[in-house]
């Protein structure tokens, strides 16, 4: 105990640095993201407690070499060596002294984090916290390990820390070649598909590195097992520096190794990572490529031994020894080729196949579904699945092999009916191969998986409403939150009562169908982002016509956000888009129709746009269109807001910046009248603004310029939706005229707008 | 008590202690001197455990030293080059001898820090060389241990601490029973300090007696005939040394003074004189004669055989 508690105090040096440090980094970070203005979901892990990234590798290898820098003087070594202490004993006190040191900042830094996240009412994942003490005390206690190796294997500080980097990092990053290689290599690989003899993150402290390289890899790298796995590397990485901690002689302190053999190998293993670059496919096996390679390692090798050798003599003995890391790069390379070919041409017979499984898509990324998660768990045992996941590995690997990349010609009809998804094959003898494969035809899978009922459950299950943290960006601490809630109330009722799944992409794809038709016209689509257990999820939910409750709701959200639609303005500034005065000026205008009653006795959302600015704004087709936009902006003004998604409604943004023949702004006592903040500057109206109509204000470089950018959903009496209608054919015949395609523009062959049938009434006097 | 035997340690190429044997019993205060590179310091780390033996095995109280705590309990060392903590002060240095030594006094740590007048307070750094060897010796005495090792210790102590220290020394060797192992250059301190001395050279130990008996078995007999006379007159005597100055001639002669006396007094000498030697004299003699050539001011221009 004696022992321990003098290592406690003589670690307490740095140890307090570095809490003080660690505690002050995590406060500073949580505090600049707690008082952030906008967040889409809550933050992952390596967002949350980024501070202590940095002291996994500043703390284990600052608090070892202080912990054992008496092995790199003699005098030191002497003193310690001389007291009536066992060396396993000495050992073992400095490294819990360490653990000791590292838990509590660990711990500290974890609290504070969590306090003030509380504090500020900001969302996170409760189960983190839980889960970062032991992964990132175990992940600190890796880099201390190595270190204690290394210092005990040579007697200076330098030799020491690059030793460190050797113990610490080469086999993870020969496996991280190799991996990388086979990766490269076979196409149908991905990081998060690598059995785990090759997966970076089963070492957790190396696999924080390759995380900031493979974002993917974040979703893994937490796991409960990898932190298992990691605490019994710690366990037999200190059993070993024990070891050697206890057989080291005192007399090699100020001196790199114990013998020439000692550096020979520390130079061996320093060329390594430089050979390993082919097997990891980074370089190409050129004829030019070989000889770079092999002289930068040759020239490592020799400068590292000039340095610790000293003696031509000595330097030039140790150089048949150079062979050895080449012959490993050169065994790498072959073998991850090896292995890579034969990984890729593995394909299964589908009657071994006991199931298939789908990660999605969207794995690895920040906006993975819960529905996809769901899915993810689902285990595909028809053979309709299985068939044609074997079939499709089995086409991709000969298109690589015949390609040399997967190559398949795009068509109007098949190109856009591709999808690519990570496989999972779990044979009958227990076996998994992960595979990510690229389906020809999304909408057959979409079939044959919906043969299976837990798919048809999992792509409807949606997350636990409670489980929802931000809903368009806002917290339950904001406003718009509880706007937002209702709408997601709605969801919530009518999805199970529709055939729609909860996520988009498990819907049967029709890539001609530009125009939304009936029920599944679209309002828009609520962003919704929470956790279940350490599950991160980001749903977007379609609001359809076919859900009117949620579709009501989220018009009168929207509609209450509107504060000024300004469409008397707007309809001068369609009045003088044609005749515009300024270089700079411009007018255009976006408006999406929806429940068009079409010629098929379908309905349809439409959109049209026009747009004028100087050089266009007299063409011919605007010279066309613009009267017709004249109608429109007086009907427009005379529409009345609307929450019923069954109503033919239209949806308007507009912009525009247009001088008067007198040289002033349209809309200038508008401008005139807003004062604007922007970022940390306050603009007197007047300047460089943008306006836009629910008050806020954009900052924009251009004078004069105003948008209008919530507008109401807006409806229209009976005549006028019938001339409406006219307008909207007459608009079409333009389009049509001048190839004009607008946004959402019905196909040639598809039905025409109107139906005369229902608007038998003629249509009323346009107003001029 | 202390054993070594077949004691061998290696740096590389490098014998520094070639199957060195020797026993240092218990309650003394023991010398060990050397010429430089001999093994003495090689010697005390093996003592103390820092080394490992390559071969042979030194033993204290029975027990083998190397990596055994219940040893080195017993045994303390202050090297030539001392270490202190970093930053740190007597107190804190004592707080790290009291957690590794299980005896360790801290009444005796106070008397000692009073008597030296040091500073407990003050940063260890800012000390002199005296006074860091001072701090040393204070932590080291405190430790109370069995055995404790000095290398080149009281090298930069001024007079009056040098006996502070012998005396408390001889207090803990007196009352306690302790055991004291010193290596020095200086044979003055050594003459005056230990009452065992052993003469380390190239790895092994060439002689070791009790410093009395150093003393007294090595003599200068100064010498004149009437007729010519050399080194042959003189059989039956162990000449180290034989130098003549015309017709006197000084010898160094290993034996008992009273017998060479009467041995050479019958020879009717006309000058015949018995010096005493210095412990340093004799050390420069037995060295010579072991083939550690240097030049002797004294000898100079006079001849040698």
């Amino acid at each position: 105990m004696k022992p321990y508690l003098e290592s406690i105090r003589r670690l307490s040096r740095v140890g307090l640095i570095l809490f003080a440090l660690s505690m002050v980094a995590s406060a500073v970070v949580s505090i600049q993201y707690c008082t952030a203005q906008y967040y889409s979901n809550v933050p992952s892990m390596t967002h949350m407690f980024s501070p202590l990234i940095a002291f996994i590798y500043a703390g284990g290898v600052v608090l070892a070499m202080d912990g054992f820098s008496f092995l790199n003087k003699r005098s030191d070594s002497d003193f310690y060596h001389s007291l009536p202490v066992s060396r396993k004993k000495l050992f073992w006190a400095i490294t819990l002294a360490a653990l000791t040191w590292i838990a509590a900042t660990v711990l500290g830094s974890v609290l504070l984090t969590v306090i003030i996240y509380t504090l500020t009412k900001t969302q996170f994942v409760q189960l983190y916290a839980l889960v970062a003490v032991p992964f990132f005390t175990i992940a600190a206690m890796m880099v201390f390990a190595a270190c204690a190796i290394a210092m005990s294997l040579t007697g200076t500080a330098i030799t020491g820390l690059g030793l460190t980097v050797l113990v610490f990092g080469l086999i993870r990053f020969v496996q991280f070649a190799i991996a990388r290689g086979i990766v490269a290599s076979t196409q149908i690989i991905n990081w998060l598909d690598l059995p785990w003899y090759l997966s970076p993150v089963t070492n957790i402290a190396t696999g924080q590195i390759a995380q900031l390289l493979r974002p993917m890899l974040r979703q893994t790298l937490y796991s409960p097992i990898n932190i298992l796995y990691s605490a019994v590397i710690v366990g037999v990485e200190l059993v070993l520096a024990r070891m050697l901690f206890a057989r080291r002689p005192s007399e090699l302190a100020e001196r790199g190794a114990s013998n020439t053999g000692m550096q020979t190998a520390f130079a061996c293993a320093a060329v390594i990572p430089v050979v390993m670059l082919f097997a990891s496919g980074i370089i190409s096996q050129r004829n030019v490529s070989i000889p770079i390679v092999i002289g930068i390692a040759a020239g490592i090798y020799v400068i590292y031994q000039v340095i610790v050798l000293r003696t031509t003599k000595k330097v030039l003995l140790s150089l048949p020894w150079l062979l050895i890391p080449l012959a490993i790069g050169v065994a790498g390379y072959y073998g991850t080729n090896s292995a890579a070919s034969s990984m890729q041409s593995y394909v299964p017979n589908t009657q071994d196949v006991a199931y298939v499984q789908f990660g999605g898509s969207e794995r690895g990324s920040e906006s993975t579904s819960y529905q996809q998660y769901m899915v993810s768990k689902v285990r595909f045992t028809e053979t309709d699945v299985k068939q044609y996941a074997v079939d499709t590995l089995r086409d991709n690997v000969s298109t690589i092999r015949q390609s040399g990349y997967l190559n398949y010609s795009y068509d109007a009809q098949s190109g856009y009916m591709l999808t690519t998804q990570p496989v999972t094959f779990v044979l009958n003898n227990g076996r998994k191969i992960s595979r990510v494969l690229t389906f020809m035809n999304q909408n057959t899978l979409l079939t044959y998986c919906e043969e299976n009922s837990d798919f048809n459950a999992a792509i409807r299950t949606l997350a636990p409403q409670n489980a929802v943290c931000y809903l368009q960006g806002d917290d339950p601490y904001k406003g718009g939150y509880l706007e937002s809630d209702q709408i997601l109330s709605a969801y919530y009722a009518e999805l199970p009562t529709t055939k729609y799944p909860a996520n988009d992409s498990y819907r049967y794809y029709n890539p001609f169908e530009t125009n939304n038709t009936d029920d599944e016209q679209n309002y828009g689509s609520l962003s919704a982002t929470g956790y279940v257990g350490m599950t991160r999820f980001w749903d977007y939910y379609t609001i359809r016509v076919g859900m009117p409750k949620t579709a009501s709701a989220w018009m009168s959200y929207e509609n209450s956000l509107s504060k000024g639609e300004y469409l008397d303005l707007m309809q001068q500034m369609i009045a003088k888009s044609t005749t515009l005065e300024d270089n700079m000026d411009y007018f255009n205008v976006s408006m999406t129709f929806y429940n068009a009653p079409m010629s098929d006795g379908t309905k349809q959302a439409m959109s049209f746009y026009y747009d004028s600015s100087t050089g266009n704004g007299e063409s011919e087709m605007n010279a066309t269109l613009q009267p017709l936009m004249n109608e429109l902006a007086a009907i427009m003004l005379r529409s009345t807001p609307t929450t019923n998604p069954n109503d033919f409604c239209v949806f308007t943004n507009w912009s525009g910046r247009v001088h008067k023949a007198d040289g002033t702004f349209y809309g200038a006592d508008i401008i005139a009248s807003q004062t604007v903040t922007g970022g940390n500057s306050t603009f007197v109206s007047g300047g460089s603004i943008y306006y836009v109509s629910d008050g806020s204000v954009v900052y924009s470089g251009l004078n004069g310029a105003i948008n209008s950018y919530n507008p109401n959903y807006r409806t229209f009496s009976a005549a006028d939706q019938a001339r409406v209608i006219e307008i909207l054919q007459q608009w079409k015949v333009v389009q049509d005229q001048y190839n004009y395609t607008a946004y959402g523009s019905t196909p040639a062959d598809g039905p025409s707008i109107g139906d005369t049938r229902v608007y038998a009434t003629p249509s009323p006097t346009p107003v001029g | 008590m202390i054993k070594a035997r077949k004691l061998t340690k290696r740096f590389g190429e490098v014998e520094a202690l070639v199957n060195l044997n020797c026993n240092i019993p218990q309650g003394c205060i023991y010398g060990l001197v050397g010429a430089n590179g001999a093994g003495k310091s090689t010697f005390l780390r093996l003592c103390n455990g820092i080394y490992k033996p390559d071969e042979g095995h030194i033993s204290i109280n029975g027990g083998e030293v190397f990596d055994c705590p219940a040893v080195k309990e017993h045994c303390v060392f202050v090297p030539d080059e001392l270490y202190f903590l970093p930053q740190s002060n007597l107190n804190r240095m004592s707080l790290l001898y009291e957690s590794m030594y299980p005896r360790f006094s801290k009444e005796r740590f106070a008397e000692l820090a009073a008597a030296f007048k040091l500073d407990r307070t003050r940063p260890l750094n800012t000390f002199s060389k005296g006074m860091r060897r001072q701090a040393a010796t204070i932590l080291a005495l405190s430790a109370m241990t069995d055995y404790v090792f000095f290398d080149e210790t009281f090298d930069g102590l001024d007079p009056v601490m040098r006996n502070l220290v012998k005396g408390m020394l001889y207090d803990d060797v007196l009352e306690r029973g302790c055991t004291a192992v010193v290596t020095s250059h200086s044979l003055r301190e050594l003459e005056d300090t230990c009452d065992q001395l052993a003469l380390l050279y190239r790895g092994g130990i060439v002689f070791e007696s009790d410093v009395q008996n150093l003393k007294t078995s090595l003599f200068k007999v100064q010498v004149a005939f009437a007729e010519e006379f050399d080194r042959t007159r003189f059989t039956g005597m162990e000449i180290l040394s034989f130098v003549k100055q015309g017709s006197v001639a000084n010898m160094i002669i290993r034996g008992d003074s009273a017998k060479a006396k009467s041995a050479i007094g019958v020879q009717n000498p006309l000058i015949l004189e018995i010096l005493p030697l210095t412990l340093e004299e004799v050390f420069l003699y037995e060295m010579e004669a072991l083939g550690y050539s240097f030049e002797a001011p004294a000898l100079k221009g006079g001849e040698r055989e």
